[in-house]
C-alpha cells in the first residue's frame, strides 16, 4: 500500500482487511466503531480519511484490544495486525 | 533492424541472431540491473514499475520466472504481435534469467496462439530451460501478476490477496518474478548494449490503419496517430484520445503534440474522432470495466456496477450536480479496496472521464451531443479495429 508510515509511532500497527475473504458480517465493525464504518455495500472501511481508499486501517495502541479480539472473531479470517 | 522490438524481417532463429546478434553471457543479476537501469527500462504491462529494481528484488532461492503475455486489455493487441514476431527476444530474457537467477521453473502465460509461436521457436534452439505453458483466457484482470502466479501454480487465474510479496513468496511460496513480454523483449536488447529501448503501440479507434507500431521513446500521440494515417495533428486536437486504454485517461487535446504524451501505461492510444462522443465511449468501458471485476473483492464486485449504472445516469443527463456527488462518493468507496489493481484502474479511468468530458457532460445535460446520431448507441471498436 502508498501510505506512508511517517508520523505514527512505532507501537501504532495496522489492521488488514482480505477483500477477497471479507463478507461485509460486521463483527469488527462493532468492535472497532471509532476506527470502522460500512461502506455503501455493509463492508468494513475506515472512519476516516487515513483509512479510506485502503484496507490498511491505522490504528492507535488504545485500538489493540478489540483489534485483536476482532481478528479473532472474524467468521471468514479476514483480518490481521500487521 | 538491429535494437528494435520488431525489427528482425521473420520469426526465425536464423534471422534473429544475424538482426540482433547472439546473446551475450552476463556475469550476474547485477550487471543485467545496471544495463536496465541505465537503458531506463521500466514494465510494459502497464504498471511501469522500474525493471532493474523488480530484479533486484528477486528473494533468493528456487526461484520462478514467468513471462506475461496475457493481454486482458481489449484495446492492447502487441503482445500478440510481439510473440508472433519475435519470440526469440522473449526467449532470449527468459534463458538469461534463468541463468543468472537459478530459477527452477520458467514458465509462460499467453493465449494459445503465443504459446505455440513459442514453443515452436524454443524447438529451433537448443539453450532455452524448459518452459511451462500455461494458456491464459483473456479476461481483462488475469493478466494481474499475482492472477498469472497463481495460474501457473495451477491454481484459479484469479488475483490473490498477497501477505508477501511475489518477489519473495509467490508460486508455492517461492521468490517469483512476472514479467510482461515486452519488458522481457527489451531485456534482451538492453542486454545486447541497446540504450534506450523503444517501445510498442496498440493504436485503435477512428484511424485508418489500426495496428501495432513501434517507436523510439518520446514520441507523442500526435505523431503515432499520423503512422496510424490519421493526416492532420489537426484532426487529433478536434477529438479525443485515450491513453493507456481502459485502465487509462483521456488526455487533454493539447498534450497530445508532447514526447512521450502515448508513453503511461501499456501502449494503447485509442482515437475517438468527430464520428463518435467520448462520453457515450465512455459509458460502455464503464460498463466493460465492472463487468470485468473477478468478483472477490466486495467494494469491486457491487461498487464497479454501481459506479458504471451512475456514471450512464449522468451521461444521460438530467440532474448533473446531484448524479455527479453520488458518482464521486461511490467512487471513493472503490478505489484502493480490492486485492488487484482493477477497482484503481477503473476509478482512475472515471476520474479523467469526469475531468476531461466535463464539457460533453454538460452538453448532455442540455440534451445535446457532440456527435448528434451517436445518442443512442456508441460503437466501440476494440480488436476489429475501426473504420
Amino acid at each position: 500500500m502508498s501510505e506512508g508510515r511517517s508520523g505514527r509511532g512505532p507501537a501504532e500497527r495496522t489492521l488488514s482487511i482480505d477483500m477477497t475473504r471479507c463478507q461485509g458480517r460486521g463483527v469488527c465493525i462493532e468492535l472497532l466503531a471509532g476506527r470502522l464504518g460500512r461502506d455503501q455495500w455493509g463492508y468494513p472501511w475506515g472512519v476516516d480519511a487515513q483509512g479510506r481508499g485502503s484496507t490498511e486501517v491505522p490504528l492507535a495502541p488504545e485500538d489493540l484490544q478489540e483489534a485483536r479480539s476482532a481478528v479473532k472473531l472474524c467468521p471468514v479470517s479476514a483480518l490481521r495486525l500487521r | 533492424m538491429r535494437g528494435w522490438l520488431l525489427g528482425a524481417p521473420d520469426a526465425s532463429f536464423a534471422s534473429h541472431l544475424s538482426t540482433h546478434g547472439p546473446l551475450p553471457a552476463l556475469a550476474s543479476v547485477e550487471e543485467l540491473a545496471n544495463m536496465l537501469d541505465d537503458a531506463g527500462v521500466s514494465g510494459r504491462g502497464g504498471a511501469a514499475f522500474p525493471s532493474a529494481r523488480k530484479l533486484r528484488s528477486l528473494g533468493a532461492g528456487r526461484a520462478v520466472i514467468i513471462a506475461n503475455g496475457s493481454e486482458g486489455e481489449p484495446l492492447s493487441t502487441k503482445d500478440a504481435v510481439l510473440l508472433e514476431r519475435s519470440p526469440h527476444l522473449v526467449l532470449d530474457a527468459l534463458t538469461l534469467l534463468a541463468a543468472l537467477t537459478g530459477a527452477t521453473t520458467v514458465a509462460v502465460r499467453a493465449p494459445e496462439a503465443g504459446l505455440r509461436r513459442l514453443s515452436q521457436a524454443a524447438s529451433e534452439r537448443s539453450d532455452v530451460p524448459a518452459l511451462v505453458l500455461s494458456p491464459s483466457g483473456g479476461g481483462f484482470v488475469e493478466g494481474q501478476a499475482s492472477a498469472v502466479a497463481s495460474a501457473v501454480a495451477g491454481r484459479a487465474a484469479l488475483p490473490v490477496w498477497r501477505k508477501d510479496r511475489l518477489a519473495t513468496a509467490g508460486v508455492d511460496g517461492r521468490p517469483t518474478l512476472v514479467s510482461n513480454v515486452e519488458t522481457l523483449a527489451a531485456m534482451a536488447l538492453v542486454a545486447r548494449g541497446a540504450g534506450a529501448s523503444t517501445r510498442l503501440y496498440s493504436i485503435s479507434g477512428n484511424v485508418p490503419v489500426p495496428g501495432v507500431y513501434e517507436a523510439r521513446p518520446g514520441t507523442s500521440v500526435v505523431e503515432l496517430l499520423q503512422r496510424a494515417g490519421v493526416a492532420e495533428p489537426q484532426t487529433v486536437v478536434q477529438g479525443s484520445v485515450l491513453v493507456g486504454g481502459f485502465h487509462g485517461q483521456w488526455i487533454q487535446p493539447e498534450r497530445a503534440l508532447e514526447p512521450g504524451s502515448a508513453e503511461p501505461g501499456a501502449g494503447v492510444v485509442h482515437f475517438v474522432g468527430r464520428e463518435r462522443c467520448p462520453l457515450n465511449v465512455s459509458v460502455e468501458i464503464a460498463h466493460f470495466l465492472a463487468g470485468s471485476s473477478a468478483g472477490q473483492c466486495g467494494p469491486c464486485r457491487f461498487g464497479l456496477p454501481d459506479v458504471a449504472a451512475r456514471f450512464e445516469a449522468l451521461a444521460a443527463g438530467g440532474w448533473v450536480q446531484e448524479a455527479l456527488q453520488g458518482l464521486v462518493d461511490t467512487m471513493a468507496q472503490v478505489a484502493g479496496r480490492g486485492a488487484c489493481a482493477h477497482p484503481d484502474g477503473s476509478v482512475r479511468f472515471l476520474e479523467s472521464c469526469l475531468a476531461q468530458l466535463a464539457g460533453e457532460i454538460q452538453r448532455h445535460a442540455r440534451g445535446e451531443c457532440c456527435v448528434r446520431q451517436d445518442r443512442a448507441a456508441a460503437p466501440l471498436s476494440g480488436r476489429e479495429g475501426s473504420r
